[in-house]
């Protein structure tokens, strides 16, 4: 297997392809060789601050310019990138302290009393402390072997306290080259990035650019409709929250345009334009992982001529599974990328064994973290339960920790519920709980408050008919606001946090029960 | 100043669902996540559709801005502020 990496280290890049940045306040656009260019000179500006091979150089920023060149530049000089996320993290002398940084460069105000320690950098000035610095001269020089860790991720563990992991140049290699195998990315591509760069996975698809010449778009959250209308991808890499979101904005103005008596051929194709407006008309495909994805909305889009697939990894897998071209089974994650094998243990949860695995143990953990997710031979125990069809398609059933074991001892797994009580149009976002309890109940995020109640009874009256005994739902909380990240009831993938959510509304969940009783 | 409010308040009742009937019954100073329910993300496609029709460049206001915004007032504000152009 070629080395990505290496390529994206030693290659120059094509000159006809371009890179651009979309942020507030401004953006950028630059071709693929003058990014590498300058890269390549932030790596000597890196030299120059003292950085060599081995050492560590933090980012807390939002996804920009400088971002892409600092993690570029400490490939080639073989310094560690150590991406945190913005917003969750601050920039302190006690953060570079514990993980053991070199430098650390952030867009944020240091933490209060830490503004002299000179180990902390306003990354707004990166571009303009590189002076008249050449270029790094020792690219050709710089391979990797597959063991190496070339930069370390933090995972954002559903408590909250993010473990650290470092990944292996083979992992990265297996998983963009198993995606282009399957998506064969190329000069007519353009790949559109707006999750957070400090999620390692969003880079992968800046070095494909690198190593196999395509565009690629970057942008933040704030500005990814934005940037989507105008730039016209041929790629989203998203996941199931974004693409929900659009979905939701395009049939409630669809749904105003047409009213009630509109047949439903008319409402699929206003649908299908209003679709191609927002993202643009030259889509060959979006990307959904990271989350479960609702199988409704899969569906919207294919309907719309918009090829979604759906895959599935973690931060301690790389990309395992996903589905393709070809190769696309509908419920399913997919069949794993080449080079990953999967498999169930007796409990049904899927264990992930990789040719090149990401690691075999957390940086930064407590005693034990280890040990629960990394198998003695390498492989990770995922946490997911899991099936697998007869030709290698793997079906993720919902998450360990998503079984709900009732008061009766009897186990529910709530996913699929939670899934069936987002379809209701009055609810945005939901959580199903009931541990130790007598039945299950939902906390519900609307955006009609109290004028939901009856909608949102009906709904759940109707799922109660057919559901199981210990299926139905007693009775629901309505959250005041929204889950989200800055509440930090989300993940910066946009997955509930299952037990922030239950702290948070405990008060209210044990209300609701009380009225039951 | 009615005609960036009408813009905002139009804009806003399109993306909400059946139980708003109109921008008439919206409030001005309502919260937009937690009255109205809307999302980070839909806060943003919200924000975008405003801008294409006003043809104003969502990307000239800083993240500041936007991380202010919580109700339809404050749009409306922020886009009054955009380098002084018409709407």
């Amino acid at each position: 297997m070629e080395s990505v990496i290496n390529r994206v280290v030693s290659a120059r890049p094509s000159p006809h392809h371009s890179i651009v940045f979309y942020r507030a306040g401004g953006q950028c656009r630059l071709s693929l060789d003058e990014l590498s260019q300058l890269a390549w000179r932030v790596a000597a500006y890196l030299r120059r601050l003292g950085v060599g091979a081995g050492d560590r150089v933090g980012i807390i920023a939002k996804n920009r310019l400088e971002w892409v060149l600092l993690d570029l530049a400490a490939l080639r000089i073989k310094a560690v990138s150590a991406g945190l996320e913005a917003g969750k993290f601050a920039a302190s002398s006690e953060l570079i302290d514990r993980f053991g940084l070199r430098l650390l460069f952030t867009d944020a105000p240091p933490a209060h009393g830490d503004g002299n320690d000179d180990r902390i950098k306003d990354i707004d000035c990166l571009l303009a402390g590189l002076g008249d610095l050449p270029a790094d001269p020792d690219g050709a020089a710089v391979s990797y072997r597959p063991d190496e860790t070339t930069t370390i991720k933090f995972t954002s563990g559903s408590t909250g306290v993010p473990k650290a992991l470092a990944a292996t140049v083979g992992s990265i290699d297996l998983s963009i080259t198993g995606t282009q195998a399957l998506f064969a990315h190329g000069p007519l591509d353009k790949l559109f990035v707006f999750l957070p760069l400090s999620l390692l996975q969003q880079r992968y698809w800046i070095y494909s650019a690198l190593a196999f010449n395509h565009d690629v778009v970057v942008t933040n959250y704030e500005l990814a409709f934005w940037a989507l209308r105008r730039e016209q991808p041929t790629v989203v890499m998203g996941v199931p929250a974004f693409f929900e979101a659009l979905r939701k904005e395009i049939d409630a103005r669809v749904a105003r345009s047409c009213g009630n008596a509109s047949e439903a051929a008319a409402v699929a194709a206003m649908r299908r334009v209003a679709a191609f407006e927002a993202i643009g008309n030259r889509i060959r495909y979006l990307w959904t992982g990271s989350a479960p994805a609702n199988q409704d909305m899969l569906r919207w889009f294919n309907d719309c001529g918009m090829p979604i697939f759906e895959g599935y990894g973690m931060n301690e897998t790389c990309i395992v599974t996903k589905n393709a071209p070809g190769a696309n089974r509908p419920g399913s994650v997919g069949r794993p990328l080449s080079g990953r094998h999967i498999s169930l243990d007796a409990n049904g949860i899927v264990i992930v064994r990789s040719d090149y695995p990401v690691n075999t143990k957390y940086l930064y953990a407590a005693p034990g973290d280890s040990e629960r997710i990394f198998m003695p031979d390498g492989s990770v125990r995922t946490g997911d339960l899991g099936r697998i069809d007869e030709d290698g398609y793997l079906y993720i059933l919902g998450r360990a920790d998503d079984i709900v074991v009732l008061q009766n001892g009897h186990n529910v797994l709530v996913r699929p519920i939670e899934e069936r009580l987002a379809a209701c149009s009055s609810i945005e976002q939901c959580l199903v709980v009931g541990f130790g309890r007598p039945c299950l109940v939902a906390v519900l995020c609307t955006g009609h408050g109290e004028a939901a109640q009856p909608t949102i009874t009906e709904h759940i009256a109707a799922m109660n008919k057919t559901a199981g005994d210990d299926e139905r739902i007693g009775g629901f909380v309505l959250a005041p606001q929204p889950f989200s990240m800055e509440n930090g009831l989300l993940t910066s993938q946009y997955k509930p946090r299952r037990r922030a959510i239950e702290a948070l509304y405990g008060k209210e969940i044990s209300e609701t029960y009380e009225a039951m009783a | 100043m009615n005609e960036p409010r009408d813009l905002v308040l139009r804009h806003l009742s399109k993306c909400l669902r059946a139980a708003v009937a109109g921008s008439d019954g919206l409030d001005f100073d309502g919260d937009l996540k937690r009255d109205y329910g809307l999302t980070s993300l839909s806060l943003m496609l919200l924000i975008t559709s405003i801008c294409d029709e006003a043809a104003i460049d969502l990307s000239d206001f800083t993240e500041d801005d936007i991380a202010r915004l919580r109700t339809p007032r404050d749009i409306v504000a922020m886009l009054m502020s955009a380098g002084g152009r018409p709407l």
